[in-house]
């Protein structure tokens, strides 16, 4: 069962989601593969104190590899899924903060 | 930003810079902007992540040092347009004294100074060399010598003769008797004779090795033995004992040709020996003048040198080293030899010295003459400046297509040559006037060059062209123009077809 606590896995900071931060106040987090939008937002507001608007889920599916420049071992890089929190204005998440 | 100045000693400047926290910061974002192209961070193309991902994963060492980097390259000039300094070379980073905010200490050479002593009074006493008759016999002698003629003689070894022999170099050793060192067929040896000139002669195998010869005929058999050095001049032979085997296998006469008008005729070009004789003397007597001249300019110059105050930064002498050493090295391979063999021959300590002070003497000598050539107001013919500078840019740029040469190569390979030989042209002059002045015939600098311009092409000799361009120019400015170091080629396009070429690489 997971907890309110157990939700969010990690903040996701790449290229993509510093421009949704910029542009669109967005925050990216890989979260639990149970967590539903309601539970993201519960966690996301009870952990850094903030007001979340929207909550978008998108489920990645798993990918298929190869290992280093082996081409017959093929290795499964296991799925995700991702959460896209939109935040009220004003509000912000600290860890972000420092990407700009 | 906080500058402090402090002269030091060789016209060296000292700048200590303290940057602001604002410049550092400026200077740190930049650096991480640049760097950041070559660093990959995961979830980034390269050089779009933003400077505090960059900045977490760039090594620190790297990054102070691309930031100082940053920092020089954009303040440097303005520090140094702000406190009017005119750098004569590159200045060097001497220590970083502070990281955040940034302080360095900065090394500023300075243009040389050369305060020159009364040259005027110098005087040295000039003798030219007189050629003696004994001198244009001795010459005459050698004349005959090599126009000498060989003929099979059926008699003892002489004296002058020339002797072919068959010769094997055995080695007299414990642990390889016996060894065949060398062997020569039909070797041509010189049975010398007891002559001044012959005195300096180097035979082969060995000095006295001749006189061995004397008296035998051909077609005899002997053996002679001698122990060589460790530093003998026959390196194959060095440190050994050697015996030779020798067999005559024949002997020619020398048979020299009379000094008589046929003589002279048969040389080509003189019709009578007399004439031979006075063309024998003025060439004599060129060539010690020419080597009196040398001698002459030169202890003038080290006389100058010697009452003038000469400072110049340590740069300068770098890079005269540089220069020097990659002369040496040039000179030494056409005696196929290397710098690093010589260093071995010479001595670690000895060479040092050896090369510090040819290099010192050279920049003092360079340094004077320009400042000589200042003061005297010395000005090289244009005319033929501008022909000495053509022939020079066409040598350069026949040598560098016949090399293959790529073009922008090649064009700075003939501005260097055009450089030179400028350079030349002037010493050349500068060292007549000083040669005038050590005669005693100098007069005063008025009276020889009362109302001609005086061209300013001294900081184009110089080359580095942070030299002082405001020569004191005199009389008409019109009539003595002369291209300055950037339109020198220019200037020279509509006077020869090289210089055209020289335009169009």
């Amino acid at each position: 069962m997971t907890t309110i606590y157990d939700v969010l896995r990690r903040p996701i900071i790449t290229e993509k989601s510093n421009y949704l931060n910029g542009e669109l106040h967005q925050y990216v987090f890989e979260v639990a593969p149970d967590a539903s939008k309601t539970l993201v937002k519960d966690a996301v507001e009870l952990l850094f104190n903030v007001k979340v608007e929207r909550v978008n889920v998108i489920n990645l599916p798993a990918k298929r590899s190869r290992r280093g420049r082996n081409r017959r071992l093929r290795v499964r890089r296991s799925g995700y899924k991702k959460a896209i929190v939109t935040l009220a204005p004003g509000d912000t998440i600290p860890i972000f903060e420092g990407v700009k | 930003m906080k500058v402090e100045k402090t002269p030091l000693q060789n016209r060296t400047l000292k700048l200590v810079v303290e940057a602001s926290p604002e410049e550092t910061e400026n200077a740190r974002r930049s650096a991480v902007q640049k760097l950041g192209k070559r660093v990959r961070v995961p979830g980034f193309r390269p050089g779009k992540a933003p400077y505090s991902m960059v900045l977490k994963s760039l090594d620190p060492g790297l990054l102070q040092e691309e930031t100082l980097a940053v920092f020089l390259d954009r303040y440097y000039p303005e520090i140094l347009e702000q406190e009017g300094i005119e750098p004569y070379d590159v200045g060097r980073l001497k220590s970083v004294l502070n990281l955040d905010p940034l302080k360095v200490e900065i090394h500023v050479p300075l243009k040389p100074l050369v305060q020159l002593g009364d040259y005027h009074s110098i005087r040295i006493p000039y003798e030219p060399p007189v050629i003696s008759e004994e001198q244009v016999e001795r010459a005459l002698d050698l004349l005959r010598q090599r126009h000498a003629i060989l003929e099979p003689a059926e008699r003892e070894i002489q004296k002058g003769d020339v002797v072919y022999i068959d010769l094997i170099a055995l080695r007299k050793a414990h642990d390889a008797p016996g060894q065949v060192i060398a062997t020569k067929d039909d070797f041509p040896v010189l049975v010398l004779e007891d002559r001044e000139d012959l005195k300096e002669f180097e035979e082969y195998p060995f000095e006295g090795f001749s006189r061995a010869l004397l008296g035998r005929q051909a077609g005899e058999r002997f053996s002679v033995e001698h122990s060589y050095p460790h530093n003998s001049r026959i390196a194959e032979f060095a440190g050994m004992d050697i015996r030779f085997e020798v067999r005559v296998r024949e002997v020619k006469a020398r048979i020299l040709p009379e000094l008589n008008d046929e003589f002279a005729q048969s040389l080509g070009e003189y019709s009578s020996l007399e004439e031979l004789r006075n063309s024998v003397r003025s060439m004599l007597e060129r060539e010690a003048l020419e080597e009196y001249l040398k001698e002459y300019d030169s202890k003038a110059l080290e006389e100058v040198i010697k009452i003038s105050t000469i400072e110049y930064p340590p740069e300068l002498i770098e890079r005269e080293r540089e220069a020097y050493l990659a002369g040496l090295e040039r000179r030494l391979r056409q005696h196929n030899l290397d710098l690093e063999l010589y260093k071995k021959i010479r001595g670690e300590q000895e060479f040092e010295k050896e090369v510090q002070e040819a290099v010192e003497y050279r920049l003092k000598a360079t340094l004077t003459l320009l400042e000589v050539a200042k003061r005297e107001q010395i000005r090289v013919d244009p005319e033929k400046l501008r022909q000495s500078a053509d022939q020079a840019v066409r040598k350069a740029l026949e040598k560098s297509q016949e090399l293959r040469i790529p073009k922008q190569v090649g064009r700075n390979i003939a501005l260097r040559a055009l450089e030179n030989q400028v350079t030349r042209d002037l010493f050349e002059v500068v060292y007549k006037r000083l040669r005038q002045i050590a005669k005693g015939e100098g007069g005063t600098r008025a009276s020889i060059l009362e109302g001609e311009a005086i061209p300013d092409y001294i900081a184009l000799a110089e080359g580095s062209g942070a030299a002082e361009s405001n020569a004191p120019l005199s009389g008409d400015e019109g009539s003595g123009e002369l291209p300055t170091r950037d339109d020198l080629p220019h200037s020279l396009k509509n006077s020869d077809k090289s210089s055209q070429e020289l335009e169009n690489l």
